[in-house]
């Protein structure tokens, strides 16, 4: 091939690339343009530029999403928090020790990804019913832990069978216990891994609907994804203020996976997804 | 006892750290997975209503489902959801990766990557809130943008013949951001002397497409036709966003009429006998693609 040709290649190649990004791109841009229109300029199509930025549909916005993200906050970390004291205790038992029934329990976890979430979702909602969960965090809570373990216990296993035994040794030599082992040397140690899961479960935990939509009714407690429900019903027609509230609920999911990114595209790139 | 089960109860007690460590773990996937998957399959055969007692009734559920026209309605949408997933669902997030992958330069792969995966960071049921106000037939856009194509204003999620297309296209341009970063690495992990090799025979980038890049990224190829079916057989809150199922039942999916059964009708029974269906109809169709599609991996 020439290298006339060649460019000519990566001309069109660049092209089509920033066309999908455009696409892709598409209803971002158009939610965060409406965000800054008058009710009068959104009927001009949304196509139009906005001629005064209207920061006061911010102002109105702020004061309803701040409560409901502080909610999702509040139930993300707690459910990342759990995810890797739960998984990383499991996975250590399952790699680095030999005792009876191992295989069976490991299986009896892993088999779980085959399940459907749909499958759960009465069973869960009428045992919750009857634990007196409904409207409470933990109700929330602690199904998005059992969930983010299956796949965690799954990753961080591989990775700590991976470590290698010498290091383990030196550390019983001086007496240490187990648990101080899986503390001071292990966790260290995986401190990436521990990262992509962290990164994924609250990425999951953040866009978590359905489960929320039918055990929280109390406003005061419902995360942002279901709470910005009800300020799109309130707010009826006036798509400034909910396009403006629709961005700043994106905003802390955002800033994690924006500070984050090596972590989720690593997690997903290195054969922690594969056939 | 017999030295064999002295020997077992002996290693129980010198693992006990094991047990330990494995017990929050054991006792949330007890309590929020393994209960109600126990409860989902054995409710199918209650009739179980409201805050009622629940009555085993047998197949009764199943034989009213396979009569329900609802129900048939709702898996002729499923089909085409899956329809979608399976195949633009696949072939888009392949498309956009051999893009990256032929591009020369390391820096832009990183940085056209990036911006892909960026999309995710918005919340996907915010997307779909922004999808609706797109799709209002007087303020949002659609409508001004097919006149550009010379067609007439629609009622998209409103009309009973625009609905259901509507709710599948709010997932343009299909470029899921997961799937392109698998097979994103996928294609970079092929060997670079095969590819060499190619490029030494004077093979032209179409054909070391089809008969390099394709076969050696099957496994990947393959996994994500089968999440598409998973996913379109079982999620639901799309339409449940969207349109709730409407107008009439034209958006309606199996998910959704199960969750209205349980959660509207309040008939829980009948909403554990469609889980349960969904379930074998999943597992049919996970085995058989698995059975057809050949990959390495196997």
């Amino acid at each position: 091939m020439s290298s006339h040709n060649r460019k000519y290649v990566s001309i069109i190649l660049i092209g089509l690339l920033v066309l999908f990004v455009l696409f892709s791109f598409f209803p971002v841009l158009i939610m965060v343009l409406t965000s800054f229109k008058s009710k009068m300029q959104v009927s001009m199509g949304i196509f139009q530029l906005p001629d005064a930025i209207q920061w006061d549909n911010y102002k109105r916005a702020f004061d309803t999403v701040v409560p409901f993200a502080l909610n999702s906050i509040i139930i993300a970390v707690c459910a990342v928090a759990g995810v890797v004291f739960v998984a990383a205790l499991a996975a250590y038992s399952f790699a680095r020790f030999r005792f009876p029934g191992r295989e069976i329990l490991y299986y009896l976890v892993i088999a779980l990804m085959m399940v459907p979430a749909v499958l759960l979702l009465i069973p869960m909602f009428k045992l919750v019913v009857g634990m007196g969960m409904l409207n409470t965090y933990a109700v929330v809570i602690l199904p998005q832990i059992a969930s983010g373990c299956i796949i965690a216990v799954f990753l961080l296993r591989s990775f700590f069978a991976g470590l290698p035994e010498d290091l383990f040794e030196s550390f019983r030599i001086d007496g240490a216990r187990e648990g101080r082992i899986l503390r001071s040397l292990v966790l260290p140690l995986s401190k990436p891994i521990l990262g992509t899961i962290a990164v994924l479960n609250f990425h999951s935990s953040w866009n978590d609907y359905i489960w929320p939509l039918v055990t929280i009714n109390d406003k005061a407690l419902k995360p942002i994804v279901t709470g910005i429900m009800t300020f799109s019903n309130e707010y009826a027609t006036e798509y400034g203020p909910m396009m403006a509230a629709y961005v700043l609920a994106s905003v802390p999911l955002m800033l994690v996976i924006g500070f984050a990114m090596k972590y989720f595209v690593d997690g997903l790139t290195s054969g922690a997804v594969k056939a | 006892m017999s030295t064999y089960g002295l020997n077992l109860l002996r290693s129980i007690y010198r693992n006990k750290h094991a047990y330990l460590f494995l017990l929050p773990l054991i006792a949330l996937l007890g309590v929020f997975s393994y209960y109600p998957i126990v409860m989902a399959l054995k409710m199918s055969f209650y009739q179980w209503k409201g805050g009622n007692e629940a009555i085993f009734i047998g197949l009764d559920n199943f034989v009213a489902l396979f009569k329900d026209a609802t129900f048939y309605k709702s898996l002729t949408n499923a089909l085409w959801f899956i329809l979608f997933d399976c195949t633009i669902g696949v072939l888009m997030p392949l498309f956009i990766a051999e893009l990256l992958f032929h591009l020369k330069s390391a820096r832009l792969q990183y940085v056209f990557r990036t911006l892909f995966v960026i999309t995710i960071t918005v919340p996907s049921v915010i997307l779909i809130l922004v999808w609706v106000f797109l799709y209002n037939p007087v303020v949002g856009g659609m409508n001004v943008i097919v006149e550009l194509f010379g067609i007439s204003p629609q009622l998209w999620l409103g009309g009973s013949d625009t609905a259901l297309f509507s709710v599948i296209f709010s997932g343009f341009p299909f470029i899921n951001p997961i799937f392109l970063l698998v097979v994103f690495a996928a294609l970079q992990a092929i060997p670079r002397s095969l590819i060499e090799a190619s490029v030494m025979e004077g093979c032209g980038a179409w054909r070391r497409i089809l008969s390099i890049d394709i076969p050696m990224i099957m496994g990947q190829l393959k996994l994500i036709f089968i999440l598409g079916i998973l996913h379109g057989m079982q999620a639901f809150y799309k339409p449940l966003i969207m349109t709730n199922g409407g107008p009439g039942n034209e958006t309606l999916v199996p998910g959704l009429y199960m969750f209205q059964s349980g959660f509207s009708h309040n008939d829980f029974g009948y909403a554990s006998t469609i889980g349960f269906v969904m379930l074998i109809m999943m597992l049919a169709l996970t085995f058989a693609s698995n059975k057809l599609i050949k990959s390495d991996g196997d």
